[in-house]
């Protein structure tokens, strides 16, 4: 049997970097997700490419992390990184002392930060607070974590990664005390199979406190639950933040097509952590909060509300809970537990997933005694880079690939595929195939992930017997219409009822009566 | 503008409406604020222009707004585009449909009926609205205006003489009017 | 808060549905245009982000608003195409000769027996067509020697002791001034004195499409300005043409940004006045019995737009012995400037064939086929162009045929 340098456990951000970061370093990498790539926190969060601006007075180490990696995505991630810049508000009520206290910390940290008058944010920002008393621009931007996570995907598959979905661990093979691999099954086959390999990297979020459970490890994490709600379109350009301590729905982020408001912080038991859905009261809260950012929020469609587990990693030692860790935790389990062969990554942001990559790696490196240099922050991801120039003027049905996939969109065939399918989001025949092809996709949740279908304003409600055609079609396979439909009409219902009122009431009558044989 | 009859709302229910009302050879006015979802795609507008070539006046594209009322009959009903010109009429009948053709609308409290005020019969609290499984029977669906055993509505308890409801608006459980007896009731008078 | 969800065009009220596609005239002929739903509400979330998102093949939207007639959402499609022209496109030598109206207008009428006839001339039409792309299908409406509102400042109406302002607009002015007088004679004959406004500039619907909004707007201000002082005077302003009225009403603050809230309750179409007025008995006109005219009533898009096609249909029908029988509510494919560029002309045509035909099959229904007393009417200068050239038939505004009317 195969012995794999390293099996990584989980397909989020955090997996997806390391696998990237191992192969590229030449390590043999297998990559092992229980869903679907980015369907945990990765699929969830806010989109917010940190300036570290946020973090600066209370956690000076963070910000300069995140600020470091910030430059970094940009340059290695173009296509997946808007750079909007950002404000930090000041409202009356709020200290300006505060904010004179943020500049000075954030250019400590190495984050350019500059204070700006209300009349020069309003010309940059028409949509903030028009009774803002202060201001400041920072390099904050917008991040698809959809695409920054398939990048990493696609690097590592082109370095030589394995990646295998739709496989969930249920344990750990030992020799002894140590691990040398895992066994895993599919769902609904009670057959278990092995995969051998000299380093195990646990890298799934939340799920990573049960995992080390089977291995008899204990780590204490908490799981902190985050709403968001997502606005049917652009409503500012830049991303407006609050100048104060921060808290609850205090940052509204432009995301491709739509804004992001959020977030919340609430401790969660573990039991939900597989079904988490935002509540009536988290969006009237978020609502409420977001309106004092950007009024014009109060009168803006809301197409749906969503939410994430973060996982909080409590420190060793500390039992009940009270000091959090929101940096980056790398924990070696043979020294800490006397478990040689797992490595747990955990902790950090979606800003600073390179160099938790980068930190894990290195440490598996050293296990294995393997001397090679990090480059992770010099090439650039899959679609980085210009786009290749068109001859004349670009068909408006590539437009939206090329702001998405950037140069992978070369290897979209658009001769065979330039028929667009899901209209709100302008997805083309010709990036579903690119999905399914590159990255596998068992249904139309999954194909959301990867191209954007069904995140604009219908939810899919228009396209989704289109979707399923197409799907059928790509993967070779009879129309599932029922399992492919239900199965995304369901998951698309969990996020419209929290905010069904208003023009997203009418939506679901639509969806209703539209999908339903009888009412 | 004098009618004997207007109709609100050109959906299913509206134009079959129209249809008895003028069969019963009365003078209609009909308001299509925009197509709805039983449109043909061949020929979205055909159903509201079969009524138009019949004689009734159509207001195509246009939307009630507000009503006069007075004790409990309903005076006139105005609209977006003829705005101070009413239109009067000795009976109204409101087949606005629901949430998709606005003929109700939510806010993030209550459910309300924009044109008359009627009495609209719902559960209080947006979380008793919907259910989260997708394929289950939708409360929302089940909420309406509120009639009496004529299908006449009712505005702050009282029941309206001239103002009948028929098709989507109507709640889960409330009698719909019965235009044809309507008609030749109106059309005796 | 949060009492509707609603944002700048109503775009995100958009729910997909589709109906606008189904009604779109420019799609069922047009294979480049994207359809209103994907040129307006999907087109501007993606505008919204990076202006490089603009698609050109919204230059082919006729602004025909019955988008937005039948949309169920009451999304401003037509409105959110229109603004976005008005950021992203552009305009050549050509457009902007066809929509400076006023100022062609003026340039042209103290030569009219001269440019009429040069313009007529098939050799000008050709080099017209290849050089300027004007479409040499097309025939200009001759220009008149003597303006409107020359003829109207001579008009003694001292007689009369209340007022009403007549927003008379490019085509009664350079070109047709008869339509002007007729709106005189029949205020008059309602007891009415007319007057004009202070200073009055062409409404810019032309200036618009044409992606010219800065002038378009300067000369909207001016209008309005002077639109207030006759209100002040306590005088209604009326006016004969469908698109003009609906222009200066909604076009104004939905596209231009123009408030005009003070203005809009005051300004008519000729014949929503007048209806009002004759319904409340403030005013009694008597018509000829004699005048047997066989009407087909044609449905200006703009007319439908504003919905009121019913008053005009109303008057019409007082007139004794007149058969009036309803066109189906469809456009005639010229849209204003648009019909005459050449790269649009097939377009137009294609789309107008319906009503050619049915204006056609009216004709015979009415046992009209050589009968003069057959016309079209309509309260569009630019479908009165279409439609004559098209179908040979003569096309009369409403204002023309009630004043003919009168006894």
């Amino acid at each position: 049997m195969k012995v794999f340098d390293v099996i990584i456990v989980g397909g989020g951000i955090t997996g997806a970097a390391t696998a990237r970061d191992c192969a590229m370093r030449g390590l043999s990498t297998l990559l092992i997700e229980r869903s679907d790539i980015c369907d945990g926190a990765s699929g969830r969060n806010h989109g917010l490419l940190h300036s570290g601006a946020r973090y600066a007075v209370t956690d000076k180490e963070g910000a300069e992390e995140c600020i470091r990696e910030n430059k970094i995505l940009r340059r290695i991630a173009s296509n997946c990184v808007e750079p909007t810049g950002g404000l930090f508000i000041t409202l009356p009520g709020d200290s300006l002392e505060y904010q004179e206290n943020f500049i000075k910390c954030c250019l400590e940290a190495g984050i350019e930060a500059e204070a700006i008058s209300p009349k020069e944010a309003l010309q940059m920002e028409p949509a903030v607070n028009p009774t803002l008393i202060g201001a400041v621009k920072v390099p904050d931007a917008s991040v698809d974590p959809f695409r920054l996570t398939d990048a990493n995907i696609i690097d590592a598959m082109r370095h030589g990664a394995t990646i295998l979905k739709f496989h969930t661990v249920t344990g750990f093979v030992r020799s002894g005390d140590r691990v040398c691999g895992v066994k895993v099954s599919k769902p609904g086959d009670i057959r278990s199979r092995e995969f051998r390999a000299r380093i195990v990297v646990l890298a799934a979020g939340i799920w990573t406190a049960g995992l080390a459970r089977e291995a008899g490890i204990n780590i204490g994490m908490l799981p902190s639950k985050g709403a968001l709600i997502i606005f049917g379109h652009r409503v500012a350009g830049m991303v407006i933040n609050r100048c104060r301590k921060p808290s609850n729905a205090d940052i509204l982020v432009p995301g491709d097509v739509v804004s992001v408001l959020g977030t919340t912080s609430d401790k969660v038991p573990f039991e939900g952590i597989d079904d988490m859905r935002a509540t009536p009261e988290e969006v009237d809260l978020l609502l409420r909060e977001g309106v004092s950012l950007v009024p014009a929020l109060s009168h803006t469609r809301i197409i749906r509300a969503y939410a994430g587990v973060r996982p909080l990693v409590m420190a060793d030692g500390d039992g009940d809970g009270r000091s959090v860790s929101r940096g980056i935790v790398v924990l070696d389990h043979e020294t800490r537990d006397g478990v040689p062969g797992l490595i747990t990554i955990t902790g950090g942001k979606l800003t600073t997933c390179r160099l938790m990559a980068e930190m894990v790696t290195d440490a598996v490196c050293d296990k294995l005694g393997v001397k090679a240099v990090c480059e992770t922050a010099l090439r650039p991801l899959p679609g980085s880079g210009k786009a290749h120039k068109e001859e004349g003027e670009v068909p408006y049905f590539k437009r939206a690939a090329i702001g998405r996939h950037g140069t992978e969109v070369s290897r979209m065939d658009f001769d065979l595929g330039h028929e667009i399918i899901c209209e709100c989001e302008q997805v083309t025949r010709a990036e579903i195939r690119y999905a399914v092809k590159t990255l596998g996709v068992r249904n139309i949740s999954d194909l959301r992930r990867h191209t954007r279908i069904g995140m604009g304003t219908c939810q899919g409600s228009f396209c989704i017997k289109k979707v399923a055609e197409v799907l059928a079609e790509e993967l070779g396979q009879p129309l599932r219409e029922k399992e492919f439909i239900d199965e995304y009409l369901q998951e698309r219902w969990k996020g419209i009822t929290p905010v069904i009122w208003g023009d997203s009431l009418r939506e679901a009558e639509y969806m209703q009566r539209t999908h339903k044989d009888e009412i | 503008m004098k009618f004997d009859a207007v109709v609100i709302g050109g959906g299913k229910a509206g134009c079959e409406a129209a249809s008895l009302l003028l069969d019963a050879g009365l003078k209609v006015c009909l308001v299509s604020a925009g197509l709805t979802m039983d449109a043909e795609s061949t020929d979205p507008w055909a159903a509201v222009r079969a009524i138009a070539r019949r004689g009734a006046v159509v207001l195509r594209g246009d939307t009630a707004v507000s009503a006069d009322l007075k004790a409990e009959t309903v005076l006139s009903v105005h609209t977006e585009c003829l705005e101070e010109e009413p239109l009067e009429a000795r009976l109204f009948i409101l087949a606005t449909g629901k949430y998709f053709s606005r003929g109700l609308l939510a806010d993030m409290e209550r459910i309300y009926e924009p044109v008359f005020g009627a009495d609209v019969d719902y559960i209080p609290g947006r979380e008793n609205w919907y259910d989260s499984d997708f394929s289950a029977p939708q409360p929302f669906l089940g909420f309406g205006v509120k009639t009496d055993a004529q299908g006449r509505v009712l505005i702050g308890g009282k029941t309206m003489k001239n103002l009948y409801a028929t098709g989507d608006i109507l709640a889960k459980g409330a009698q719909a009017a019965s235009i044809e007896a309507i008609a030749s009731e109106y059309a005796g008078k | 808060m949060q009492e509707s969800n609603i944002s700048a065009g109503n775009l995100e009220q958009c729910l997909k549905c589709n109906l606008c596609t189904l009604v779109c005239p420019m799609m069922a002929v047009n294979g480049h245009y994207p359809g209103p739903k994907k040129a307006g509400p999907d087109g501007e979330r993606y505008r919204l982000k990076d202006p490089q998102y603009y698609d050109y093949a919204l230059k082919y939207c006729l602004n025909c608003k019955r988008c937005e007639v039948s949309c169920p959402s009451g999304v401003k499609i037509g409105d959110i195409i229109q603004s976005a022209r008005l950021r992203y496109g552009g305009h050549n030598l050509r457009d902007w000769t066809l929509a400076n109206t006023d100022l062609v207008g003026s340039l042209a009428s103290p030569f009219a027996p001269l440019v009429n006839g040069v313009l007529g001339l098939r050799p000008v039409k050709t080099l017209m067509h290849s050089w300027m792309g004007v479409d040499s299908h097309r025939t200009f409406p001759a220009y008149s020697a003597r303006k409107f509102s020359s003829w109207m400042r001579k008009q003694d109406q001292s007689r009369f002791d209340k007022f009403v302002t007549f927003f008379h607009g490019c085509y009664v002015n350079y070109n047709y001034p008869q339509l002007g007088k007729d709106l005189v004679k029949l205020v008059n004959a309602a007891g009415y004195g007319v007057h004009l406004l202070e200073k009055e500039k062409c409404c810019g619907v032309a200036l618009m499409s044409n992606s010219m909004g800065d002038r378009a707007r300067r000369q909207g201000e001016i209008n309005l300005a002077s639109m207030r002082k006759a209100i002040a005077a306590g005088e209604d302003i009326l006016t004969v043409s469908s698109t003009c009225t609906f222009t200066m009403r909604d076009e104004y603050p939905h596209v231009l940004g123009l408030e005009n809230a003070d203005v809009r309750p005051h300004l008519y179409l000729l014949s929503k006045w007048l209806y009002k007025k004759m319904e409340r008995g403030e005013v009694k006109l008597k018509f000829r019995k004699d005048l047997h005219l066989k009407i087909a009533y044609h449905t200006a898009c703009h007319m439908q737009k504003l919905g009121w096609r019913n008053y005009t249909l109303e008057l019409l029908r007082k007139i004794p012995g007149v058969e009036l029988v309803e066109m189906e509510q469809q456009c005639c494919g010229i849209s204003g400037t648009f019909g005459f560029k050449k790269e649009n002309y097939g377009y137009s045509q294609a789309i107008g064939g319906r009503l050619f035909d049915e204006i056609g099959a009216a004709r015979v229904a009415l046992g009209a086929q050589s009968d003069p007393g057959f016309v079209v009417c309509t309260e569009c200068e630019t479908c009165k162009w279409q439609i004559e050239m098209s179908t040979g038939v003569p096309v009369m505004n409403p204002v023309s045929i009630l004043a003919m009317a009168l006894e």
